[in-house]
């Protein structure tokens, strides 16, 4: 006889509970030429120094609805931005770029941020990604914070 | 800003998840774990209330209490998954269980604003409505069900008697009709819609971030609907009509932690509290709305690192031990606190409450009352 | 280095303060249960689990915070720079661990690619202030730091006595 203790006895009632599909927003999907395209102005706006036009157009277009593969991907450029807005800059001017940020844009960045902490080029970088953080925390407060954890437009 | 202090009631050290008055101020109840205390308030609000007597009837954490609109009756309800109505007999509160066939927790519980009926919201993915069969002498229930998956953390009726609004852990808040033939009169049209047999979806909506919502509540006039979810916001919804989009859905970010409950002071006006500890004031329309003042500030959460001390001897001689304290900190941190003292403040936050506000009333006009984790129900004048 | 502490206890305080809002909440598949939610299965809830963070000074120094409707658990990972230093990790947290319910949010096991695990639930959060709660938190990844590094001094201090000790008579 089967191990009928083991049996998952909610797996027989699935109307009764969500499933995590069902918790995914309603929005639409983002495809990889979309991310590559985006990836590609964000270079060429960087190289030509216009770092808060790159930042604004990183944070523009998160992939809430794709695979791992395309978000990593855009977690990767907006670490880019960051890094080369860090490196051209010191650490007192960042807050300036993050005040002109419009506060949908300030979660999304916050978002970003703990997304490259949990990899292993942003762990390398920890000290960067850390006094990003800790100025844009500065400006917006806890709310960020509580909105990266509950939002289920995950990036 | 408020002009007269809070009143200030510690009611023991057990969180008090629910708190209420009866309409005349009278009585106050509170749930402690699994009984609910009942207070005798003196008109002198300053006179702390009087423990009349303790209903015990639960054997689970008691979740949400309400009194009736006529304040005969007390209603009950707990983890335990049953509801108790509590009626006073010239010398106790007697209880009658009701019906609710619900197999998980009871999580919250309203009597209708005439006192004919009343809901209770569960885990069980159902809000049962309730009412009383006199020829059984017994409260039977109906279940609000589909398209409900998620555990149901507030309710909320409309004025007519006959719309709930519902809020659940799945980020969606919900309008149903709860009309029972034979109990309810036809009510008149309301933007929410005009045809309403039983268990008719008069609204579905969900928030942006789809987080939790912790308490949903009709505005006074019954044409807007308020919540307050998981990710620190405010939403108002104003109906358009009947299968209609809403006219707007106004979401307010703010910077605080979430908020738990809110109360609507008129239909412009509310105020909220929560994981954050003090109550804020937000106004506006259906254009927009804006935080106009807080009743309490709270101190800075993340750098106000507390600093514990004698208080107002700041210049006090600190010893060497403390000193090297303070060298090492400075060394390591690069930033100085002042010495921080072994017996430190019990007071951690700057507000009266201490902990999270697990509910607030409308207590009159221009008072609300809060009832909180660490023990204590307070009257704040806004 | 220890110029870079500062940002991260600082994000460390405020993402605990932020996931530490839990409430008291039942059992949505098993009756007359009150379970830890993070701590179970929830392929049949997963509304009740929110996204977990992970906040990370270096590849060798990080937290995870897993939140969710009543509870939370916070994994740390001590920094082990040589052997000795993994050595000391493992004795120092084998050592507290035994001793979990003089803890009360010590967790007994740890999660995997951790070295110390913690579960706050509502009950804690109940009982205690929250803003002590997230002390102790950072005050532990603050004094660990140091305790490893001091045992670490005594115990290369005490190799030293001994080796001396070993080759006086050969001299």
């Amino acid at each position: 006889m089967e191990d009928w203790r083991r049996i998952d006895i909610d797996a027989y009632e699935p109307e009764n509970h969500l499933s995590k599909e069902e918790l995914l927003p309603n929005l639409p999907a983002t495809s990889l030429s979309e991310i590559q395209t985006v990836s590609k102005q964000v270079r060429t706006l960087l190289s030509q120094g216009k770092f808060l036009d790159a930042l604004k157009l990183g944070l523009q277009y998160p992939p809430y609805i794709a695979s791992e593969d395309i978000k990593s991907l855009h977690t990767e450029t907006i670490f880019e931005i960051l890094c080369s807005i860090k490196n051209n800059h010191n650490l007192t001017e960042l807050s300036s770029f993050i005040k002109q940020l419009s506060s949908d844009e300030q979660d999304i960045l916050v978002k970003y941020l703990y997304k490259t902490m949990n990899t292993s080029y942003g762990q390398k970088q920890g000290g960067l990604i850390l006094s990003w953080y800790e100025k844009t925390v500065e400006i917006t407060g806890l709310g960020p914070i509580v909105r990266f954890l509950s939002d289920r437009r995950t990036v | 800003m408020s002009s007269e202090s809070p009143i200030v009631y510690q009611l023991g050290h057990l969180p008090i998840k629910d708190h209420v008055f009866s309409p005349d101020r009278g009585l106050l109840a509170i749930t402690k774990d699994n009984e609910v205390e009942v207070y005798q308030v003196s008109s002198n609000l300053s006179v702390r209330p009087k423990l009349f007597t303790t209903l015990k009837g639960h054997d689970k954490t008691v979740t949400s209490v309400d009194i009736s609109p006529d304040g005969t009756r007390i209603l009950t309800c707990s983890q335990d998954r049953n509801a108790l109505v509590w009626e006073f007999d010239g010398q106790d509160y007697k209880p009658t269980l009701v019906l609710l066939r619900i197999n998980r927790a009871a999580t919250v519980c309203k009597w209708s604003p005439n006192g004919q009926k009343f809901a209770v919201g569960s885990s069980d993915r159902v809000i049962a409505i309730c009412y009383y069969e006199a020829e059984n002498d017994w409260w039977v229930s109906k279940h609000l069900k589909k398209p409900l998956k998620s555990t149901i953390t507030s309710l909320s009726w409309h004025p007519n008697n006959v719309l709930i609004a519902s809020g659940s852990t799945d980020g969606h808040v919900r309008v149903f009709s709860s009309f029972i033939k034979g109990i309810d009169e036809k009510p008149e049209p309301t933007v929410w819609g005009s045809k309403l047999p039983f268990q008719t979806l008069c609204g579905d909506f969900i928030n942006e971030t789809g987080a939790w919502i912790h308490d949903v509540s009709f505005s006074p006039d019954g044409d807007s609907l308020g919540f307050v979810s998981h990710d620190s916001t405010i939403g108002i919804i104003y109906p358009e009509g009947e299968g209609l989009p809403p006219k707007s859905i106004i979401n307010v970010k703010t910077e605080y932690l979430p908020f738990k409950s809110f109360v609507f002071l008129t239909n412009n006006k509310l105020v909220v509290g929560g994981h954050n500890c003090n109550l804020i004031v937000f106004e506006g329309d259906e254009s927009d709305w804006k935080e106009s003042f807080k009743v309490e500030s709270q101190k800075d959460l993340i750098n106000d690192v507390p600093v514990h001390g004698n208080g107002d001897e700041d210049d006090e001689e600190i010893s060497s031990h403390q000193a090297l304290n303070m060298f090492k900190q400075m060394d390591l941190k690069g930033r100085v606190n002042k010495p921080t003292n072994g017996a430190g403040g019990s007071k951690a936050l700057t507000t009266i409450h201490q902990n999270t506000i697990a509910s607030i009333k409308l207590f009159s006009a221009n008072k609300v009352s809060t009832s909180g984790i660490d023990g204590k129900v307070v009257i704040f004048t806004v | 280095m220890s110029q870079s502490l500062k940002p991260y206890l600082t994000a460390v305080r405020s993402s605990l303060t932020a996931a530490i809002c839990v409430e008291d909440f039942s059992s949505q598949l098993v009756e007359r249960h009150n379970r830890p939610e993070i701590e179970v299965d929830n392929t049949h809830n997963p509304e009740l689990i929110l996204n977990p963070m992970v906040i990370a000074r270096n590849e060798n120094e990080k937290i995870l915070i897993e939140p969710s409707i009543n509870s939370v658990r916070v994994s740390i990972k001590i920094k082990q720079a040589d052997e000795i230093e993994q050595i000391l990790v493992h004795k120092f947290t084998r050592f507290l661990t035994s001793r979990a319910e003089n803890f009360f949010i010590l967790r007994r096991v740890p999660i995997k690619g951790y070295d110390i695990s913690f579960l706050i639930t509502n009950f804690h959060t109940e009982q205690m202030l929250k803003d002590k709660l997230v002390d102790f938190i950072i005050e532990f990844m603050e004094d660990v730091d140091k305790e490893i590094s001091e045992m670490k001094l005594f115990l290369n201090a005490r190799a030293r006595v001994i080796a001396e000790a070993y080759l006086t008579p050969f001299d």
